[in-house]
């Protein structure tokens, strides 16, 4: 069984929005909608100001706040932890999209229900990486199978010191940033 | 035969129906497009317009209780009015969320995929159980019933408050907007319901007895007070839910009360939700003679508009504060939402349908029965 | 070309993209259905983001583009790509797009004519224009250089020198310097450097994604990394230091960097005395050019300018001045001089031609098909002068000086202008002078969508096939970024063509039929690609399925020696410190401190600068409905104001301001910002659409070259784009 997480080194990010392009044609998006964006964060005085980008898309939480307030069950979360969306049985009341601390869902226009980062489900059960991961020429991203011992995610992790976005809020993502 | 208004009322009445007919078939055909919502605010006005009539409806289902359940003798003569008005009431409510909806024929998964955690799948339930009740209610009066009418009458009493309170459950569930979140919203959704009810009984049994020449009822005069009372309270409740907001600045209530009393709902609270809504009804009320039955007609229907924009101002200030992972900054400090053309003419048209149906719930049951001369306005329940 | 079946539904994601025009989204679950039924090709190719040509897998459903993915052998993506990837290969359905040849009927008006219509009035008009006016009044303007190889011969034909660019608003200075003192260009070799001082140049803006990448694996491995910009550009991110400086002082920070380590005795003695000529020439001009000397002119605090001196002597000679591109080379009236002084400074650190300093690119030496060459014919001197004695004799003829055509048209001296692959009324300075081209007897357009220059000066516009629906001519890659072993990668047609669209070689094989030149062009694309892979020893087959190969290693370190003695291509074989070219001109030879043109006085003054936004490629790529949706997200066409300047201007952040300067008034949200030097405003240069027909770009933010004007720096011949002052007020003024 796997068990799928992310590691983001934001800090690496420099805010060229590949993965947000290489999301979109994966899943053939339109322009204007996105699984995943930067969130940027200007702090300090010229000449010692500083800015930091922050790479943000659905957390696939444990917890999950969409999938507790679907009324359908529509939001549910597979095995290997990934949060997805059955759309056939979404009746588009938009409450997932306001129980989202992260407000990681879009509402897709034509078929009248949110979507969201699937973390690539249907590509990564055979060993590709999300798009937004294999593209990025800064590495900020890092995927893997926790339960694989072997995985360099878990080397990494095990390394590293990693925080989570909005721990207080009880969501238990499955994104985990790495502490600069 | 006259109508319950003069004629040219109905046609402004038919008018507003049309239009919000117009918004609903675009909102039908185009979706989001003809919304003012967006990611960012997923709800808008057609979830205060459902929000309106739902805990109006309960309201109603309360007042009529006074009698069903608790046998004051005055209320009476309200209960069959208002527990046609409530079914009406909550029908236009399902109007407005089944326009908001995306996909409302995915609605049958609510039987076959419940999801128990979830408070809209509850709000769902509560309110179909709710509405059955009601209908069983009327159902048995119409059969005058008398028995099984005070039984209705109480479970339905018991479900519309277990459906109000859930209603505020719904927002304050979410942990991700602090402004709505905890126990608060329930109470303030009772609340509120309360006040519709006694709002749109005074408003209406202004113009009954209008209507009937009866004067300066004892009703009337009774409902009034209530209404003050209720209004006085929620002043209160708002009162100090905005000071203590503003005080202890807990991100995500700060900023939300902060758009409601200085951003961008500024107009909307003050004006029209303090303004009109509470203030300008309470004094219209303590400061009224005993026989000012136009001011309390008058209060009444401001309140009405004030609630409207309770429930408009919750839901958008709940919204409007952007949830950053890393902070405020290069963020805008408010997300926008204004209603389209489309979602005023739902309110508009949902409205309208209001007012046009308690017409003719009028003509069709009691003023045929009133103007008979064998019968008084009070049939025995 | 690589085809695959898969039965699963892994790569189903096309299945989506194959109905319509518009990329339809479907359902999950309706997705898994379709995908299992539908077959991925993929293919090979090079991107057309930008100038850099990096390698891509196409993934195809059904004949449609899909996805792409970075090609990982090719050195510049490795598997990488940016966000102008990913949205190139989806603008192929753009439409926007010319989808046939067109002739102008009025104002803005074109109607469709056919290919042979096209080509016969052209030709027709062309054979007339030479007939009076002579070659000399035809023009050949581009983007450069990938049509050179053709047009060449078109020119050759018609006896005209004037192959003109688009460099001069690009980096000429940088070109023209490392041709005149070093002879080759050398480029960082960031993944093993030490120390990497990038100045005026915003890698993570100007993408080479495998560059971005070694620089971050030299950060890992303990390497410095500083920036020295006006802007807190998106570099400065992952930088150690963000150094601001005044805009246009560069110059004089190089000045004073040298001084330390000359003064301080840090440099490599050994590479100067063996390799560097005009040595002394520098120092005996420049020795008053201490850190204090700069700080009054850069704002950058003397002792900053010692510590990065210092620091990068020590890591020597595995630490390098950036050797910069666009931000620069193009911008001042000493772009000249501060590219002379990168070379001087990489000099002074003896880090040329070693690991971690600078290198050269290893090239492929590639065949060329041998083809019957137009009868030789006297030409005329340049029109634009460059490098024509009187006029200007330092200018490189091959980049040419583009800004000058319009008024050469005015002037009657162009009479014939074809325009490939650019569009220098949005990337020229001044739009409403570059419009004169329109009253040139014949304008050829060869875009692929409708940009400003084709819709409002041409009379013919032939579209271009779209990069995915053209095969080019394989290209030994390489440049600005190290890599050591050669590598040979191939532009190849991807898809059937969308519309009536022509490659360029069917294009000019059309035009000379109607001239009598068509004998000239008598071959094709396969047998090109055939002789030039030829001294490789490997099959079209094999490159063309591999899209890029890779061969044993070539570039080694060391200075380049012949009989002991340095080989460099200069007249002394070493690096030039004095350029006898320049100095035979009239110009000072090694480069001393000259200030910008003009200066910012007032409080409601800034010198405008411009910049490349990660998502895209100045203009080219602003059309595009999906890097242009990443605009709107971030506000991205806000212009940039210094927190303290827009508060004594009592501009807040996300107000309207007005913008003006002698040649343009403009109005554009501002983004107020501790990350920007005082004196400046700055804009990213990808905005400021003004065709009417390119939907998604017009209208949408301001250009910094609708407010300068047409200038020309005398020693390179660049625009000199930074050379403006600009008045900032609040509101619509």
């Amino acid at each position: 069984m796997a068990n799928y997480v992310m590691l983001i080194d934001a800090s690496r990010c420099t805010g060229c929005s590949a993965c947000r392009v290489a999301c979109q044609m994966q899943w053939q998006l339109k322009p204007d909608m996105a699984f995943n964006w930067l969130e940027h964060r200007e702090y300090g005085e010229f000449p010692h100001a500083k800015l930091a980008i922050t790479p943000v898309q659905c957390q696939h939480c444990d917890n999950a706040p969409c999938q507790k307030v679907c009324p359908t069950r529509a939001t549910y979360k597979r095995s290997d932890g990934i949060v997805l969306i059955d759309h056939k049985k979404c009746i588009g009341c938009k409450y997932c999209m306001l129980a989202c601390p992260y407000e990681a869902r879009t509402m897709d226009n034509e078929k009248h229900v949110p979507e969201k980062c699937k973390f690539c489900a249907g590509f990564v059960e055979k060993g590709e990486v999300p798009a937004c991961v294999s593209t990025c020429m800064n590495e900020v991203r890092l995927f893997g199978d926790l339960d694989d011992p072997n995985s360099k995610i878990n080397r990494v992790m095990a390394a590293n010191n990693v925080y989570q976005l909005m721990p207080e809020k009880g969501t238990k993502p499955r994104i985990y940033y790495l502490k600069r | 035969m006259p109508g319950f208004f003069a004629d040219k009322k109905s046609i402004a009445m038919l008018a507003m129906v049309i239009f919000g007919a117009i918004g609903a078939a675009a909102i039908l055909i185009f979706g989001e497009g003809v919304m003012g919502t967006s990611d960012k605010v997923p709800w808008g006005a057609l979830i205060a317009v459902y929000l309106f009539f739902a805990a109006s409806s309960v309201g109603l289902t309360i007042m009529s209780s006074l009698w069903y359940v608790f046998k004051i003798p005055v209320f009476e003569q309200i209960c069959k009015r208002a527990l046609s008005w409530a079914i009406i009431s909550i029908v236009l409510g399902f109007v407005a969320i089944g326009l908001e909806l995306g996909n409302p024929l995915n609605m049958f998964w609510l039987v076959f995929s419940p999801n128990l955690n979830s408070a809209i799948w509850w709000m769902g339930m509560l309110y179909t159980i709710y509405l059955g009740l009601r209908i069983a209610t009327v159902y048995n009066l119409c059969l005058q019933k008398d028995e099984r009418v005070i039984f209705f009458g109480r479970l339905t009493l018991v479900a519309g408050i277990a459906a109000v309170s859930n209603l505020g459950a719904v927002f304050g569930y979410l942990h991700a907007r602090p402004f709505w979140q905890g126990p608060f919203m329930s109470v303030h959704f009772l609340l509120i319901a309360f006040l519709s009810g006694t709002a749109i009984l005074a408003a209406a049994f202004y113009l009954v007895e209008k209507k009937q020449g009866v004067s300066q009822s004892v009703l009337l005069n009774k409902l009034g007070k209530i209404h003050a009372t209720t209004l006085v309270i929620i002043l209160f409740i708002t009162f100090w839910r905005i000071i203590s907001n503003l005080y202890g600045q807990v991100p995500g209530k700060y900023e939300a009360v902060k758009a409601l009393v200085a951003g961008p709902l500024a107009a909307n609270f003050w004006l029209f939700e303090v303004g009109i809504g509470l203030i300008a009804p309470i004094i219209l009320l303590v400061t009224a003679s005993s026989h000012a039955s136009g001011r309390i007609f008058k209060a009444a229907v401001l309140s009405l508009i004030g609630i409207f924009f309770m429930h408009y101002n919750m839901v958008i200030a709940g919204q409007l504060t952007p949830n950053t992972a890393v902070g405020p900054a290069g963020m805008p400090s408010y997300y926008a939402y204004f209603p389209s053309w489309a979602e005023a003419a739902v309110l508009v048209g949902t409205v309208g349908g209001a007012i046009t149906a308690a017409m003719w719930v009028e003509k069709r049951f009691f003023q045929a029965k009133a103007d008979a001369p064998a019968k008084g306005v009070a049939v025995d329940v | 070309m690589q085809k695959i079946t898969r039965r699963t539904f892994l790569k189903g994601a096309a299945a989506a993209g194959a109905v319509g025009a518009i990329p339809v989204y479907v359902g999950f679950n309706q997705f898994v259905q379709m995908a299992e039924k539908s077959e991925i090709t993929i293919k090979p190719t090079l991107c057309n983001g930008c100038t850099n040509m990096c390698g891509m897998f196409v993934y195809l459903k059904n004949g449609r583009v899909w996805k792409a993915e970075g090609h990982p052998i090719h050195l510049k993506s490795r598997g990488k790509l940016c966000a102008r990837g990913h949205g190139m290969v989806a603008d192929v359905y753009n439409p926007d797009r010319v989808p046939g040849p067109m002739k102008r009927v009025g104002e803005m008006k074109f109607e469709p004519i056919t290919w042979e219509q096209a080509f016969e009035e052209i030709g027709e008009k062309l054979k007339n224009i030479v007939d009076n006016y002579t070659g000399n009044a035809v023009v050949w303007m581009e983007h450069g250089v990938r049509g050179k190889r053709y047009a060449d011969i078109l020119l050759d034909f018609i006896g005209s020198p004037n192959y003109i660019t688009h460099y001069a608003t690009c980096f000429t200075s940088k070109t023209n310097v490392w041709a005149n003192m070093v002879g080759d260009n050398l480029y960082g070799d960031h993944e093993n450097s030490k120390y990497m001082l990038f100045v005026g140049r915003n890698f993570a803006g100007g993408i080479i994604p495998n560059g971005m990448n070694k620089v971050l694996k030299a950060k890992e491995k303990g390497a410095k990394l500083v920036v020295v910009d006006p802007r807190y550009c998106e570099l400065a991110i992952v930088a150690d230091e963000w150094v601001p400086i005044r805009p246009g002082t560069d110059l004089a920070f190089f000045l004073a960097l040298a001084h330390v380590l000359i003064a301080e005795n840090l440099y490599s003695r050994s590479f100067v005395r063996s390799y560097v000529e005009g040595f002394d020439e520098f120092w005996n001009a420049n020795r008053n050019c201490t850190p204090e000397w700069a700080e009054e002119i850069t704002g950058i605090p003397a002792d900053k300018t010692r510590q990065i001196a210092r620091e990068m002597a020590g890591a020597a000679p595995e630490s390098f001045l950036e050797t910069g591109y666009h931000g620069l080379n193009a911008h001042y009236r000493n772009s000249v001089q501060q590219a002379q002084m990168n070379v001087i400074i990489n000099a002074l650190l003896g880090n040329m031609f070693k690991k971690g300093g600078l290198l050269p690119a290893a090239e492929l030496k590639l065949g060329s098909l041998d083809l019957v060459a137009p009868p030789a014919k006297t030409k005329g001197p340049r029109v634009d002068g460059a490098g024509v004695e009187g006029k200007y004799p330092t200018v490189e003829p091959s980049r040419g000086i583009p800004q000058l055509v319009p008024q050469l048209v005015e002037e009657g001296k162009v009479k014939a202008l074809f325009i490939y692959h650019y569009n220098p009324l949005r990337t020229g300075p001044d739009p409403e002078y570059q419009k004169k081209m329109k009253n040139a007897e014949l304008v050829v357009s060869i875009p692929t969508d409708w940009n400003e220059t084709s819709l409002h000066t041409a009379h013919y516009i032939l579209p271009e096939s779209y990069f995915l629906e053209r095969t080019e001519l394989p290209v030994s890659t390489g440049g600005n970024i190290t890599h050591e072993h050669p590598q040979v990668a191939w532009r190849q047609q991807v898809i059937e063509p969308v519309h009536n669209a022509k490659p360029l070689l069917e294009i000019l094989q059309g035009i000379a039929a109607k001239i009598g030149a068509r004998r000239y062009f008598d071959f094709t694309v396969e047998q090109q690609v055939k002789a030039m892979i030829k001294p490789l020893g490997i099959t079209v087959e094999r490159l063309a399925k591999a899209g890029c190969l890779e061969f044993p290693a070539a570039v080694e370190e060391g200075f380049p020696l012949f009989n002991g003695k340095p080989n460099l291509k200069t007249p002394s074989g070493k690096v030039e410190f004095s350029v006898g070219n320049y100095k035979v001109n009239g110009f000072s030879g090694v480069p001393r401190w000259i200030p910008p043109q003009v200066m910012p006085q007032g409080d409601d003054e800034f010198r405008l600068i411009h910049g490349k936004q990660p998502w895209h490629s100045h203009h080219i790529t602003c059309n595009n409905p999906y890097l242009m949706a990443i605009t709107q997200a971030y506000n991205g066409t806000w212009m940039w104001i210094n927190s303290d300047r827009a508060k004594k201007l009592g501009i807040k952040n996300g107000d309207m301001v007005t913008v003006e300067s002698s040649k343009a008034k403009k109005q554009i949200n501002v983004r107020v910002t501790e990350l920007l030097h005082p004196d400046c405003v700055w804009i990213p240069s990808a905005y400021g659409g003004f065709s009417e027909k390119a939907r998604t770009a017009y209208g949408v933010g301001i250009n910094y070259n609708d407010f300068i004007p047409a200038m020309v720096e005398p020693i390179a011949g660049s625009v000199m784009g930074q050379e403006v002052i600009v008045k900032v007020k609040k509101g619509r003024v």
